[in-house]
């Protein structure tokens, strides 16, 4: 077993907004519909803020969190929705009798109906790419270099992202094999209070974001 | 979240159907409404079915319904034993009522009927208790559900009774306690709802960059004394109150055949503006994506 998942620091997120295509264009998701979506926070007053110019912001990637506990599993009647050894929340397609029980009960509204083959979709972490050991297409084209896949039994200091520098080989193929950069030698130090989840109502999110020097909004 | 018209059909006919099955059963308990037995359950198995077939026009494959169904887990699941459970109790009810004439149905066969009636509206209502949803987690949209079939059985049973001129002290007694019981339920339910508006995260500002003009809950709001949820609120609140107000002129008047149907239509129209909230403010706790 292991538990899959996707670490971003949100101080090197530009924004750009990168991860959302590459992930509509790998993964074919229907136009108006998202796995991954970035949001902005703010801006708001920071803390002891003294004029209306004294604010901050934030960029944040939301997407299925692939849950300890998924509720989107627990309500599914046909076993569509499960989780898999790697500890990523799968939908099963043919099994999908499109009762949206899973997209009503994710707390996050990450779920939606594909119209045309109607069934309910999600982001699947890039499993066709991540079980042959190749990294979501999101992580790949992360503009920031802000986020990082791998195992959060392995501490996510261990997750990793694709190698930076100028004379870095920028060929996808090779991800399968190496080319990489851990998270640990990559960021910024950052402390145990700086590790942020989305609301937790039971569910318990596996993705982490990393805020420093600023306030996260929107509770845990 | 857009109003699931099949699931309010359906939750409020299996309550409709619950709530005429179990009254149905306190009859035969008290030896009353002997020849309202029959009728009362075809149309309590009618009121089933029909709840059952709206239910499929919310299911997009509704053909592999049986591809690997079961997960038990899943409320869905759960509502579908249940349904057959009580398909079942009423089938023997039906055997009885056939074998050993009227009003011959053991007293151990009511009490199941009203046990069986009472646990499916429960597990109808527990399959919508989500925690990613604060409006609908709770115990009172159980109670608010039971508050209808408490409503309608009693209502939609004085009424076969009137036309099968077997009126009793019955009908008033259940009428008046199952509509007071709908209605303190229903608002109750309200007033819970309204308690969850402050559960929502909140970020001050944000900007989704796919939808960068979209209302987070653009169907009106998280709270139904807010928004768009208001007018349908206000409808459930009237109807429940008109429903009670008809059980207490049906015993002043004795005439079941007017308030009995009257009292019916106000369950139907307040469960289903009830059910019409409860989907409006069907909001998630993390409400931006």
């Amino acid at each position: 077993m292991a538990t899959n998942a996707i670490v971003t620091d949100l101080n090197r997120c530009v924004g750009c907004l990168a991860c959302m295509v590459a992930c509509k264009a790998v993964n074919n998701v229907p136009i108006g519909s998202y796995w991954n979506k970035v949001l902005r926070i703010g801006p708001s007053k920071k803390a002891g803020a003294t004029s209306a110019r004294d604010v901050e912001m934030y960029y944040l990637p939301v997407q299925c969190q692939h849950c300890e506990n998924p509720e989107c599993v627990k309500v599914c009647p046909t076993g569509a929705s499960h989780v898999l050894e790697d500890g990523t929340v799968q939908i099963d397609k043919s099994k999908c009798i499109g009762c949206q029980f899973c997209a009503m009960a994710c707390p996050y509204g990450v779920r939606y109906l594909n119209e045309e083959e109607r069934v309910v979709e999600k982001c699947t972490l890039c499993e066709q790419i991540t079980a042959a050991g190749g990294l979501p297409q999101c992580v790949i084209q992360c503009g920031g270099r802000a986020r990082f896949f791998g195992d959060l039994d392995g501490g996510i200091d261990s997750f990793e992202a694709p190698a930076v520098g100028y004379d870095t080989d920028r060929s996808y193929d090779n991800l399968y094999t190496g080319n990489r950069v851990k998270l640990g030698d990559m960021v910024k130090e950052y402390a145990d209070g700086d590790v942020h989840h989305l609301p937790d109502v039971g569910n318990g999110p596996h993705f982490a974001y990393i805020l420093r020097d600023r306030e996260w909004k929107g509770g845990e | 979240m857009e109003l699931q018209w099949p699931l309010i059909l359906f939750t409020t006919l299996l309550a409709w159907a619950a709530g005429l099955f179990g009254a149905q059963c306190l009859w035969a308990l008290r030896g009353r409404g002997a020849k309202a037995q029959m009728p009362a359950l075809i149309g309590s198995a009618a009121l089933l079915a029909v709840g059952g077939i709206a239910v499929f026009f919310h299911l997009e494959h509704w053909e592999r319904i049986f591809n690997g169904f079961g997960h038990m887990t899943s409320g869905i699941t759960q509502e579908l034993i249940a349904i057959v459970v009580l398909a079942v109790v009423m089938v023997v009810y039906f055997v009885y009522l056939r074998r050993g004439g009227e009003a011959k149905v053991p007293a151990w066969l009511s009490a199941v009927g009203i046990v069986v009636a009472v646990v499916l509206v429960v597990v109808m209502g527990h399959s919508y208790m989500m925690a990613s949803l604060p409006a609908w987690d709770s115990l009172l949209q159980i109670g608010s559900l039971l508050g209808a079939a408490c409503a309608f059985g009693p209502a939609t049973m004085a009424l076969i009774c009137a036309v099968r001129d077997e009126a009793s002290d019955l009908d008033a007694r259940a009428n008046v306690i199952g509509q007071c019981a709908n209605l303190v339920l229903a608002v109750a339910y309200l007033v819970a709802m309204q308690a969850t508006a402050g559960s929502y995260a909140a970020v001050e500002f944000w900007f989704d960059p796919t939808s960068p003009t979209l209302d987070i809950t653009p169907d009106g709001s998280t709270a139904p004394f807010a928004g768009a949820s208001v007018g349908a609120a206000v409808v459930a609140i009237i109807a429940a109150v008109a429903g009670a107000a008809s059980a207490f002129i049906g015993r002043a008047k004795g005439d079941w055949k007017v308030w009995g149907a009257v009292g019916a239509g106000c369950v139907l129209a307040s469960a289903i503006a009830l059910r019409v909230v409860f989907y409006m403010t069907g909001v998630s706790v993390y409400p931006f994506f």
